[in-house]
């Protein structure tokens, strides 16, 4: 008897709304998993919030929206409760400003700041908030309860972890700081008190209380890290950035390691543990090195050598869902461009194409054919620092941001000269590739001369593409500057329209449209 | 539900003035609808009797206006009702937000209190994604996921909204669901 079609399985549980353990899902398309799971999401949601709306009793009082249960912790200036959202129909992690650190001086917004950080990162392994508001003169932010531990607490229950579980815990936080770092921001105090491991085995990332841009990290905010986990470099007074995160993060796997800390004479691991796997070992080792151009240089970096860790071969491409695709194939010399004239009186002129990989970096054009398998890269060229954001929206409102992407060697600003994006990873060419037929896809290229921190945070919230598998097809290109192009897709539009005095700003913004019809083959 | 009472029988007695017919098709969509409408609502404006008003006021607008209808068939005036109830609360956020009922607090705070508990509960852009594949599918079958997905309904119920089986519409429901989630995966 053939084994039941596993979609058609969780098709079944989820539409006679029977609990699906998504971690045990035997479906290798991801992106049909994906569409289950957010499928599963809308029904669920529908369910709680339409049918409960009682909270839990007994009350201890009531804030804002919330009835508040019971008290899990309280630290120098804030209380910690668990409470009940009638709204979400949900449980909720409620934090409080204590009245007497408001009477010390720590005002209202410092004390939100944290979840202001929170709101601008979508990541399943960092702390998901649900609001910050005053009420009854007490500021407050609630985020979702996560059922389980702390690293702190299983380690100290149940003594070190096994490798397997260290370098499961380790790609976790690498991608949990891989979105942070994306957002321009640092943790600031990565430790195994500040890692939840929630029912069920998700890694969570919680209290960026100490976090902050680069800049804004200051000798006050310093001081809140914990010692164990500073850089030696941070522990001499230098400027944090995300390389201090994840030293930490070094730190905080040998910990769960050995159940100690590191000390800052010898790096003793294999001495201590010689039975672990020395590819694992190394890997610590090089996060912990003084010199920090030995350590791993982003937090992608560091989980490919994780995931090297597991077998000899290359760190594979993690696939969700998305564009990126690897490629084994060499770039070559481009044939046309899309130029965007610079306006007068600027030096700035960036040039910028989008280009076949598969058929020697043609550029594309108008009327030009591509089908499902066909792959693209931009071409840029400038002649100063450039910001680069490229984002997509197909005919189903899915919208995704392609550039900038956590996880890539190439961020923001792109260095003068030639670049091709995606770029490579791992000594692997990576490409957006055409995977699917019918419909539009529309593309907004947005080029500029500074930073766009306002864009970019609006961005945050939106899903990123991940490194994975092709997804979606294209037959017709078409490019334009904007101003010729009526685009369809409504996010798109709702962007440009919401950013329209940020982007208009020609001396700084450029901004080219593209639409692409799809169709299955050539 | 009977099934002498289809929803086709009582919107043409209502059309024809029929009273108890209007009254019999607002007592079986209201309680379905008020339950929907609580997720969709944002914090600035949750508040029970606010949704429960807002889906009352929808009904009845429908039905006093149900000559408008044009009947497409089973179980689209359920797709039409969720519709109509969807702009209004659309309105009314655009209403609270233009009246600005926030704290004081920053532009990120604005726009949290703005997030409705459904768009909260699954992410605005994911909500985003949902509503955009779901508008992408065929009539009967998108009616069909509403039914199930976001009503909740029992498949007696959606048969007999549909004139149809029970064993018909679980098997056009899982069709329906498959496709849509292949089409939010990025299939299609």
């Amino acid at each position: 008897m053939n084994a039941p079609d596993p979609v058609r399985a969780l098709v079944d549980r989820l539409v006679e709304g029977q609990s699906i353990e998504w971690d045990a899902a035997a479906i290798r398309d991801n992106a049909m998993l994906d569409g289950l799971h957010v499928l599963d999401e809308v029904r669920s949601a529908y369910r709680r919030i339409g049918h409960a709306s009682a909270p839990p009793t007994p009350v201890l009082f009531h804030w804002g929206p919330l009835a508040v249960l019971d008290k899990v912790g309280a630290g120098a200036s804030a209380e910690v409760y668990r409470a009940w959202d009638s709204g979400l129909a949900t449980t909720v992690a409620l934090k409080l400003l204590r009245p007497e650190a408001a009477a010390a001086g720590l005002r209202s917004e410092e004390f939100l700041r944290e979840g202001r950080l929170l709101a601008r990162i979508a990541h399943h392994n960092v702390l998901r908030v649900h609001g910050a508001a005053i009420h009854a003169g007490r500021p407050g932010l609630w985020n979702e309860w996560i059922d389980g531990r702390t690293l702190e607490a299983i380690v100290a229950a149940d003594g070190p972890l096994s490798c397997a579980e260290v370098r499961h815990v380790g790609l976790e936080l690498c991608a949990a700081l891989g979105a942070i770092h994306a957002a321009g921001l640092v943790h600031g105090d990565v430790k195994a008190s500040n890692v939840l491991r929630a029912r069920g085995g998700r890694i969570v990332l919680v209290d960026l209380g100490a976090a902050g841009t680069p800049d804004a990290l200051d000798g006050s905010l310093r001081t809140q890290a914990t010692p164990a986990y500073l850089s030696p470099q941070a522990r001499d007074g230098a400027p944090r950035s995300a390389a201090d995160d994840l030293y930490a993060l070094g730190v905080l796997l040998y910990f769960l390691l050995t159940g100690t800390y590191p000390t800052n004479e010898r790096m003793d691991l294999r001495a201590r543990l010689p039975d672990l796997d020395p590819r694992v070992a190394g890997v610590i080792e090089r996060a912990l090195a003084v010199d920090p151009a030995q350590r791993h240089a982003q937090a992608h970096a560091f989980a490919d050598a994780l995931r090297a860790s597991v077998s000899n071969a290359p760190a594979p491409m993690r696939i969700r869902r998305g564009w990126l695709a690897a490629a084994s194939i060499a770039l070559i010399a481009l044939g046309a461009w899309v130029v965007w004239p610079a306006p007068e009186g600027t030096a700035w002129s960036p040039q910028a194409a989008l280009v076949s990989h598969d058929q020697a970096g043609v550029a594309l054009r108008d009327g030009d054919a591509l089908a499902v398998g066909d792959r693209l890269d931009l071409k840029l060229e400038n002649d100063r620092p450039t910001w680069v954001y490229l984002l997509n929206e197909d005919e189903t409102g899915s919208f995704h941001v392609l550039f900038p992407l956590a996880g890539l060697p190439h961020a923001n600003p792109l260095p003068r000269g030639q670049t091709m994006l995606p770029g490579e990873q791992s000594g692997r060419a990576l490409s957006w590739q055409v995977s699917s037929a019918g419909g539009r896809e529309e593309f907004v290229l947005v080029l500029a001369n500074a930073p766009l921190p306002w864009f970019e945070q609006r961005l945050a919230g939106f899903a990123a593409a991940s490194i994975e598998a092709p997804q979606r097809g294209v037959a017709q290109v078409g490019s334009a500057p904007l101003t010729n192009v009526s685009l369809h897709g409504r996010h798109l539009n709702a962007l440009l329209n919401e950013f329209a005095g940020e982007l208009g700003d020609r001396r700084r913004v450029q901004v080219i449209a593209y639409r692409f019809n799809t169709r299955a083959s050539r | 539900m009977h099934a002498e009472e289809t929803t086709a029988l009582l919107l043409d007695r209502a059309r024809g003035g029929d009273a108890t017919a209007r009254d019999r098709l607002a007592a079986r969509y209201l309680p379905i609808l008020r339950r929907w409408a609580h997720g969709r609502l944002p914090s600035s404006t949750r508040d029970l009797t606010d949704t429960d008003d807002l889906v009352q006021v929808t009904l009845f607008r429908v039905l006093n206006q149900i000559g408008k209808f044009e009947y497409g068939g089973a179980g689209s005036f359920l797709a039409y009702l969720r519709s109509a109830l969807l702009n209004l609360l659309r309105n009314e956020i655009r209403r609270v937000a233009r009246h600005g009922e926030s704290l004081g607090l920053d532009e990120n705070f604005a726009e949290d209190d703005a997030a409705s508990p459904l768009e909260q509960a699954i992410g605005r852009e994911r909500l985003e994604r949902y509503e955009a594949a779901l508008e992408a599918l065929p009539q009967r079958s998108r009616e069909l996921v509403i039914m199930r997905l976001e009503f909740d309904m029992t498949y007696e119920d959606i048969a007999s909204e549909m004139q149809s089986t029970p064993d018909a519409v679980r098997m056009a429901i899982k069709r329906s669901v498959e496709s849509l989630a292949r089409s939010l995966g990025g299939h299609e």
